[in-house]
């Protein structure tokens, strides 16, 4: 099933990394939907049908963490995989990310790690990548 | 930590970014005379709070910026002006995140604000230089300093 991805980032520049990391990785994707702070992008979650959200942490207005725990919270995406891609790396911000059974890559990624974090975070198997 | 270790630290976090974010081959052993005179193209600052408060500059000198962002970008035209000060941001927020964790510790969480860009050497910077380092490449040079305004680790 091709994938509906939503990109949450205020770096127009790397959303645009993630996105050609995902094009170039070969996984199916179908749309993908792009917000510049986290809560266009929270919005954007409940709006569209969105299969696996990605999400920065530091951003203005919403920062990821806090969109995450609202996911969450919505019985609509509560189950949504998601994955944290950010260079907060702290290791009590990571326990949290993973209470909240989010996947994590940090900044700088390469392509594989991005893709890795992907396929586990939507429950599929890279190693045939 | 001592100053040489902030600025050891600082230089594994510049060079982790050049080659992982920006696709370059840092090079922290070329003559730095060479350096001095090339003009600050671009500079950004990122403030953070924690266990210490203050902020990490980025500049960048030479003519560079327009290449990095192309190839971070892995377009083939020459990258915009609203993306080269994107991936100026981009640079100095990594750079940090990555710096934090060796200079206060794995545990320490930071707010980190969003990074400020400035074209040419227009920063206005505040606080105690508490280290620096300088890492050349093909077409320039990167220096990344940690200015303190709050208490630093012993």
């Amino acid at each position: 099933m091709a994938l509906n991805v939503l990109v949450v980032d205020d770096s127009a520049v790397m959303r645009k990394m993630i996105v050609r990391a995902l094009e170039l990785s070969g996984l199916p994707v179908a749309r993908v939907f792009e917000a510049a702070n986290g809560a266009t992008g929270l919005a954007s979650a409940i709006e569209h049908p969105i299969d696996l959200a990605l999400l920065d942490i530091n951003m203005p207005e919403m920062n990821g963490l806090a969109v995450l725990a609202e996911l969450r919270k919505n019985p609509k995406t509560s189950e949504l995989p998601v994955v944290m891609v950010s260079t907060e790396g702290s290791e009590q911000r990571m326990e949290m990310i993973r209470e909240c059974g989010a996947g994590f890559v940090r900044k700088p990624f390469t392509p594989e790690l991005l893709v890795s974090a992907v396929v586990n975070a939507v429950g599929g198997d890279d190693d045939d990548e | 930590m001592m100053t040489s270790d902030w600025d050891q630290a600082l230089r594994t976090a510049l060079c982790r970014t050049l080659e992982e974010l920006c696709f370059l081959a840092p090079d922290v052993d070329a003559p730095s005379q060479r350096w001095d005179e090339l003009p600050v193209e671009a500079c950004a600052k990122v403030g953070f709070r924690g266990a210490m408060v203050g902020q990490l500059t980025i500049r960048l000198r030479g003519h560079a910026l327009a290449d990095i962002t192309r190839d971070m970008l892995g377009a083939a035209e020459t990258a915009a002006k609203a993306d080269q000060s994107d991936c100026m941001a981009e640079i100095a927020n990594v750079t940090c995140g990555t710096a934090l964790p060796l200079l206060a510790g794995p545990r320490e969480v930071f707010d980190v604000a969003p990074p400020e860009v400035f074209w040419g050497d227009d920063a206005h910077l505040t606080g105690e230089l508490a280290g620096r380092a300088r890492v050349g490449f093909d077409s320039g040079c990167a220096e990344v300093a940690v200015y303190l305004t709050g208490p630093r680790q012993p």
